[in-house]
């Protein structure tokens, strides 16, 4: 039986890492930005594992401002793939070579 | 009782995500995404954060996977009629991934925070609230004027192209 801190610990790291590796690997922009997501979200976990013990709950706190900032990361990023898209009509990574038209 | 919750969400949120890592479906990725949110929603009511999980359902379920359907939707096709998906960087991006959640790993474990018990609370949301407007004022008006920046700079930059 594991300690459930050393449990979230790791579920956190999984998910940081699969973040990463979503990041690296994948061709399409939208899966990056898949991968960005689960990425703050594994640090969201980190966050909120410390904060279980904690009597006041600072790494909840700082959990919601984390989930603020995804959402307006996600808002901007999801308005440039739509130019890019409607500029280069693809969304093929290894295409986007230009950065003048 | 509590621990088969832990592991059970715990699953949830490992298959979900090592299945994201081997989909080449968008619409897939999309509906995986909302699971894994999902479970990791449960997984912050046990660590006693049962408002952020609430917000997780609302913002990341509710918000941010409308965006990202909408996004697939609107850049799924390209002129020639396929979906680009697929690989690249394979060996370098397994080998860098592996090598940090190996060196995480082995700090996580080393670590000497000892056996804490998680505590259970009530009454979260009115602290929450208070230290809001108390401790963090700061950091709760600046971010509000960043959404308001998001909004504008999004709708601006979103709208049909300004030239051509």
């Amino acid at each position: 039986m594991l300690d459930p801190i050393i449990f979230g610990l790791i579920i956190g790291t999984f998910l940081f890492c699969t973040g990463v590796l979503i990041v690296i690997v994948k061709k399409n922009a939208i899966f990056v930005m898949i991968g960005i997501e689960l990425m703050l979200n594994g640090a969201n976990v980190n966050l909120v594992v410390f904060s279980g013990s904690d009597p006041n709950i600072q790494g909840q706190l700082m959990g919601i401002f984390v989930v603020v900032l995804a959402a307006a990361e996600s808002v901007v990023a999801l308005a440039i793939m739509l130019n890019i898209f409607r500029h280069f009509q693809t969304l093929d990574l290894n295409s986007l070579k230009k950065l003048k038209h | 009782m509590i621990e088969v919750w832990m592991y059970f969400f715990g699953l949830l949120i490992l298959v979900s995500a090592l299945t994201l890592i081997f989909t080449e479906n968008l619409i897939y990725a999309a509906f995986l995404l909302a699971l894994c949110l999902l479970s990791i929603a449960g997984f912050y009511v046990i660590y006693n954060a049962s408002f952020l999980a609430v917000i997780q359902i609302l913002i990341y379920a509710g918000g941010i996977l409308i965006l990202i359907a909408f996004g697939i939707m609107l850049t799924k096709r390209s002129p020639e009629g396929k979906v680009i998906v697929g690989y690249h960087l394979l060996f370098f991006g397994f080998l860098v991934t592996l090598g940090m959640a190996l060196l995480i790993y082995a700090l996580v474990v080393s670590s000497t925070i000892g056996p804490r018990e998680i505590l259970q609370t009530t009454g979260q949301v009115r602290e929450i609230g208070i230290r809001f407007l108390t401790q963090y004022i700061l950091a709760f008006e600046l971010i509000a004027f960043l959404l308001l920046v998001v909004l504008v700079g999004a709708s601006y930059s979103g709208k049909k192209s300004q030239h051509a």
